[in-house]
């Protein structure tokens, strides 16, 4: 979010709606209405004071309505833009023109209620729609006593029951008393899989969000009773079947069941559910949490109208299975939770896919527009040390509490301090321009300023330092606002000396501090791509609709993968052969890989026999997209498997059901889901084969409706959508049993005779069947990661598929800069999200393409060869690969940065045997004299340091 | 020296995206906590030398925060 | 992990209260988690009183013992087996408690507890105490650290130190090769006359 904030290139609007969408694709028009936020954004320092003296009180939406807060407010403290808010719903000027307290208390002049609704017309060349999701009707949750008894919350709520920054600062407390719930119950499936409220897909988030909210809960309250009620859990994700694991683990319980109601009971809520047995139960509870599901947004249909585009029968955008980032109206895409229910990942990897289609279909304007500073030449600064302080009153916020004239006048007796002064706001406009003049004024070459923090306002500082010709590492900033004044309102003396004691450990660090040169590394505008398979050639051809030249690398001797025979891949083979900005290799490997983001360099092999040769390939990004395969497991469920005609695999019968032979469609099948998986030989989820066995069996009874179809599963995870198909087989007949890992189905063959013995928990008793067929449902195993892993020195979980570098964030990245991955080398998953997949990792990869260099932040490690003794610590403590060994010119080893990778994280530093290593901005000398000045009140001494 | 005059010099060293962040959130608000920290902000933990712990010692910290 | 356990053991050895020294976790959405760390370790050191004091370290002692255990956690010893402990531990990929105790207890210990008594034993070989830290560069230190530093190991029988041992046997050679090559800079002179002394 702050990322976006900073961006020169990103217009952030705001309060603000779409009126009409019209044109076409490269060419938009856009209406759209900024409601007034009644505070200039520019002016808001975010002191927070308004909101102290707004008399009126407001239910604070932020907070799901649990606490408090006033008309004028900021959501939390992150929020972006960080600049205050008026309700106009609830302001009393806004609402009944009185008040206006709030005018006043602004020291920095920012309340502006002349503010009127603006309306503008943006042009724009695509569109993209996030509106997210929105909320199940109270109507639904009142089946479960919601609204009648305040015990009774939303996940939604719980989340911020649990959440620091909540009503309860954390504290989990029922609303109802304040007393902590000891006994809490999590209901599944509200508003989802819900034909009565209209809902009839699967939420597919709320299974994984009620394990982790119930793991954060019981951390809170380690005794804390917890139960969740399900019909099936439905953590597909990847890595997700580990966590319900841990919550099991840890006295989690999860019940099977149906519950009928929540009843008030006192003091306490009653449940009553109902088991698979038919058996009836209840149980008192201290707090009911219903897992809401996602609800499509409330806008959803004026969006439609507006852009064109249209809905699905659930109100979300209609999209299809191997173009899953368009919308029906072209050049208008859609991301996130409006395209079906989705965690924050795939979110996540929707929004990247869709920002590089987008920016593919506009490509042609590409680097117009863009915002690009230009700056004075940096002076030299020379050997003397000339410091300027500036002390800043940020109005009454620091100044009220801190004595701010005694701690400038405090700074001005130290060692080369040459300037020093007070500032009502340091970081107004004018106030740069007084800054720069006073840089020119007294030649400072170190610039000290004590006001908020660096976090927030580094970057603007470091801005007219470089407005002013000085390099923006010649900066230091003591935060006596956020970190001081703040913190010890009450006790003015200690606050003003520990601000002292901050500005003098600052002006020893700056006395200290060099220029740093800005760094930037030229960037070989080539992709390569490992795997030919569905996500690979996406990649590959959305790199070239980028306008880059790509190597996409097959293992085997044509393209296609998994899914050869689709009538997609087909197209999308034809597409890769004739784009002329790819260059495609079959029987290909990749033997060696060196370099760093921007400048890979590879070895590969090709061809078969005589024709192999090897091939050196430079290029600036690598997408892996290796894919995985059917897995094939000798034992299914303790049962030993000998493939056969009759004993065969999803993706068998798949083929089989598409051929034209006349008994392709068995008259009876047992269908056994998590054949080899969690747990069973593979231990994770392989997340599309409950899809495959209901489109199967969905197959089977179209062509043989009378075939007996039996399905034994532990949950079934037709997950969004899917959930549709699996009502329907059940309509039809389809027999769904699910089955305990302490009493497994039994399989046996004897010639062409097939046994299948399970325990049915409906009629509580053992069945035997001969089926025609055994169906098996298997997971997929991941190919090759480990050698992969090794050679581009990228992580793998412990299942085999490829570590991004943050789950959430940066779903489709390596660790390592400049490798990104995606498809089932990642983790299994239908097609769907394989493409969205694919198109957000090339969208990534072609971010340093596009940009043409790699900037590198001065901040990164630096070794001093000399000092440096060769023991290799730091390349194998590096998180990031960013230390490579090379020989002096004595051809002795010594370590080098390899500044594009750097991540300054310091660990080589502290961890270098003879301090040969130091982070700019953050050396050791800079550190240690911080340090000294810790300790020293009189700075005299130092001088002859110096 | 009694107790109750005493402040304790503690030397902190704050990690820029987790303690130091958390710190600035603590300040908006409006959290109270006592005044005897004196932060150096670090990049991250890691930077977190020994051998800065050890002289802060020298120099006459009371006590050492790092807070990642 | 690497870092706690140093800094615990090796205020342990110079007899100060390891509590002083806190290493914790807060994200950047846990302010009131930061407040109640931060407000608890105030709360303790206010408890312990000044350094030393708790503790009953008289001043000048205290100082000569920090001064000491500064030099130790300075020494490329010391730092290559704390480097190589942490280095293991990341490698094995164990984060429990008492898998981490025991790889600090069987290589860090050993080391600080070497380096401490190799300082006790050539008494000139306090470098850090007499002019203390003319230049707040550690680097010179370790220049001067290093002295005595060939001749410890021969002492310990301790099989630990044998590949840290052979490093440091070769580590002069080197420095002086470095000598010849560009005899500027002040740390090498240092190291010279260091070895002159010896010889």
């Amino acid at each position: 979010m702050v990322e976006a904030g900073r961006s020169p290139n990103i217009e952030i609007l705001t309060n603000t709606d779409l009126l009409s969408l019209k044109g076409k694709p490269g060419n938009f028009k856009a209406d759209i209405v900024q409601r007034p936020r009644y505070i200039n954004a520019d002016d808001c320092t975010a002191c927070g004071l308004c909101t102290e003296y707004c008399p009126r009180h407001q239910v604070d939406d932020y907070n799901e309505g649990l606490n408090l807060t006033r008309p004028i407010h900021i959501d939390y403290p992150q929020a972006v833009p960080a600049t205050y808010y008026i309700d106009p719903r609830s302001c009393l000027h806004l609402t009944h023109e009185t008040c206006q307290i709030c005018v006043p208390v602004c020291q920095s002049k920012a309340i502006d209620f002349s503010q009127t609704p603006e309306e503008k017309t943006l042009e724009v060349g695509a569109v993209i729609m996030s509106p997210g999701f929105g909320r199940i009707s109270e109507e639904t949750l009142a089946k479960y006593s919601f609204g009648k008894h305040p015990d009774v919350v939303t996940s939604i709520e719980f989340e911020r029951l649990l959440n620091p920054s909540g009503p309860f600062t954390g504290e989990v407390r029922c609303l109802s008393d304040n007393r902590h719930p000891h006994k809490i119950a999590f209901i599944q499936c509200v508003g989802s899989r819900d034909i009565g409220c209209d809902n009839g897909y699967c939420s597919s988030v709320c299974c994984m969000y009620a394990i982790k909210e119930a793991m954060v809960a019981k951390e809170h309250d380690p005794e804390a009773d917890i139960t969740v009620y399900y019909m099936d859990i439905r953590t597909q994700g990847k890595d997700f079947d580990a966590a319900q694991k841990r919550a099991e683990d840890k006295g989690i319980k999860f019940v099977r069941a149906k519950v009928a109601d929540v009843m008030p009971w006192g003091n306490h809520l009653r449940l009553t559910y109902s088991t698979l047995d038919g058996k009836h139960s209840f149980e008192p509870y201290d707090m009911v949490v219903l897992s809401v599901g996602l609800e499509s947004p409330p806008d959803a249909q004026k969006l439609a109208d507006m852009a064109g585009f249209k809905l699905n029968k659930y109100n979300f955008c209609d999209t299809d299975t191997f173009t899953p980032l368009a919308t029906s109206k072209e050049g208008v895409y859609v991301a996130g939770a409006f395209n079906g229910p989705m965690d924050i990942p795939e979110s996540v990897t929707q929004s990247s896919g869709a920002a590089g289609i987008a920016s593919g279909l506009i490509k042609k304007q590409r680097g117009k527009g863009i915002v690009h500073k230009s700056y004075p030449d940096e002076k030299d600064i020379g050997d003397d040390v000339r410091i300027g302080v500036f002390v800043c009153h940020c109005g009454i916020n620091i100044g009220s509490v801190v004595d701010v004239p005694d701690v400038s006048t405090y700074a001005g007796d130290m060692e080369g301090v040459v300037y020093y002064t007070e500032s009502l706001y340091s970081c107004s406009q004018d106030a740069q321009e007084v800054l720069k003049d006073k840089i020119k004024e007294h030649d400072l070459n170190r610039v000290v300023i004590a006001a908020c923090s660096p976090r927030t306002h580094e970057p603007l500082f470091q801005e007219t330092l470089k407005d002013a010709g000085l390099n923006r590492s010649l900066f230091e900033m003591v935060n006596i606002r956020d970190q001081c004044s703040w913190v010890h309102a009450n006790e003015p003396d200690a606050a003003t000396d520990k601000s002292k004691d901050l500005v003098r450990m600052a002006v020893a660090k700056a006395r200290h501090i060099q220029p740093l040169p800005e760094q930037t590394v030229p960037v070989n505008k080539t992709a390569l791509v490992l795997g030919g398979g569905i996500a690979g050639m996406t990649a590959a051809s959305d790199m070239a609709d980028q306008g880059f030249n790509c190597y996409l690398l097959e293992k085997q001797d044509s393209l296609g993968g998994n899914y050869k025979k689709l009538a997609h891949t087909k197209k999308l083979i034809e597409q890769v052969k004739k784009n002329k900005l790819i260059t495609a290799y079959t029987n290909a490997e990749l033997q060696q890989t060196s370099g760093f983001v921007g400048n890979f360099s590879s070895i590969i092999t090709t061809g078969k026999g005589a024709r192999a040769k090897e091939i050196t390939l430079d290029h600036g990004v690598i997408i892996i997209a290796t894919g995985a395969s059917e897995h094939r497991p000798e034992a299914v469920l303790g049962n030993s498997i000998k493939y056969s005609k009759n004993i065969v695999t999803q993706s068998e019968l798949a083929e089989q059901l598409e051929g034209k032979g006349k008994k392709r469609a068995p008259d009876s099948i047992v269908m056994v889901q998590c054949a080899g998986s969690r747990g069973d030989d593979l231990n994770y989820c392989s997340k599309t084969c409950c899809n495959t066995a209901v489109q199967n069996a969905l197959k089977v009874k179209e062509i043989n409706p009378d075939s007996q179809i039996v399905v034994l599963y532990r949950d079934i995870r037709t997950y969004g959508y899917a959930e549709d198909l699996y009502q329907d087989a059940r309509q039809k007949g389809v027999l769904f049993i699910p089955y305990e890992m302490d009493n497994k189905p039994t399989i046996s063959a004897k010639g062409k005779k097939l046994t299948v013995s399970f325990f049915d928990p409906i009629l509580q008793d053992d069945i035997t069947t001969n089926p025609q067929m055994v169906a098996l449902s298997v997971g997929m195993v991941p190919e090759e990661t480990d050698t992969l892993s090794k050679l581009l020195k990228v992580p793998v979980t412990a299942d085999s598929f490829f570590l991004e570098a943050h789950v959430k964030l940066r779903p489709v990245e390596l660790p390592v800069d400049g490798v990104y991955v995606c498809g089932l080398a990642h983790s299994p998953k239908p097609i769907n999200e394989i493409i969205v997949q694919a198109q957000a990792a090339s969208a990534k990869a072609a971010m340093p393409l596009v940009k043409g260099y790699v900037t590198v932040d001065p901040i990164v490690s630096n070794i001093d060869k000399e000092t440096c003794i060769g023991c290799r610590l730091c390349t194998s403590l590096c998180p990031y690969q960013a230390i490579q060994m090379v020989k002096d010119e004595n051809n002795r080893p010594k370590a080098e940065t390899i500044v594009a990778s750097c991540k300054a994280c310091g660990i080589c530093a502290s961890h270098c045997p003879t301090f040969a290593i130091s982070m700019g901005g953050f050396t050791n000398e800079q550190l240690t004299s911080q340090i000294e000045a810790f300790g020293k009140e009189i700075t005299e001494k130092e001088k002859e340091t110096a | 020296m009694s107790k109750e005059e005493y402040n304790p010099k503690i030397l902190g060293f704050l990690c820029n995206w987790c303690c130091y962040a958390a710190a600035d959130a603590a300040g908006v608000s409006r959290y109270q906590y006592p005044p005897n920290l004196r932060t150096i902000r670090v990049m991250c933990t890691g930077r977190v030398d020994p051998a800065f712990v050890l002289r802060g010692f020298v120099e006459g910290a009371d006590g050492i925060f790092t807070g990642g | 992990m690497g870092m706690n356990a140093l800094i615990f053991n090796v205020l342990q050895e110079i007899g100060i209260n390891p509590a002083r020294f806190s290493l914790q976790w807060a994200s950047a959405a846990e302010a009131p988690r930061f407040v109640k760390l931060i407000t608890e370790f105030s709360g303790k050191i206010k408890e312990l009183g000044p350094l030393g004091e708790s503790e009953g370290i008289e001043p000048d002692e205290l100082k000569i013992r920090l001064d000491k255990a500064l030099a130790a956690v300075s020494s490329r010893k010391v730092r290559m087996v704390y480097g190589n402990t942490t280095k293991s531990i990341r490698k094995e990929g164990i984060f429990t408690q008492e898998y981490i105790s025991g790889v600090i207890e069987e290589k860090l210990t050993k080391a600080i507890k070497g380096a401490f008594e190799a300082d006790k034993a050539p008494k000139e070989a306090k470098p850090v105490s007499g002019k203390k830290a003319a230049k707040g560069s550690p680097k010179k230190k370790v220049a001067a650290k290093e002295k005595p530093e060939p001749k410890k190991p021969a002492k310990k029988a301790a099989k630990k130190a044998e590949p840290a041992a052979k490093k440091k046997a070769s580590a002069p050679k080197k420095a002086a090769a470095k000598k010849a090559a560009a005899p500027k800079k002040g740390a090498a002179k240092k190291k010279t006359a260091a070895k002159k002394k010896k010889k």
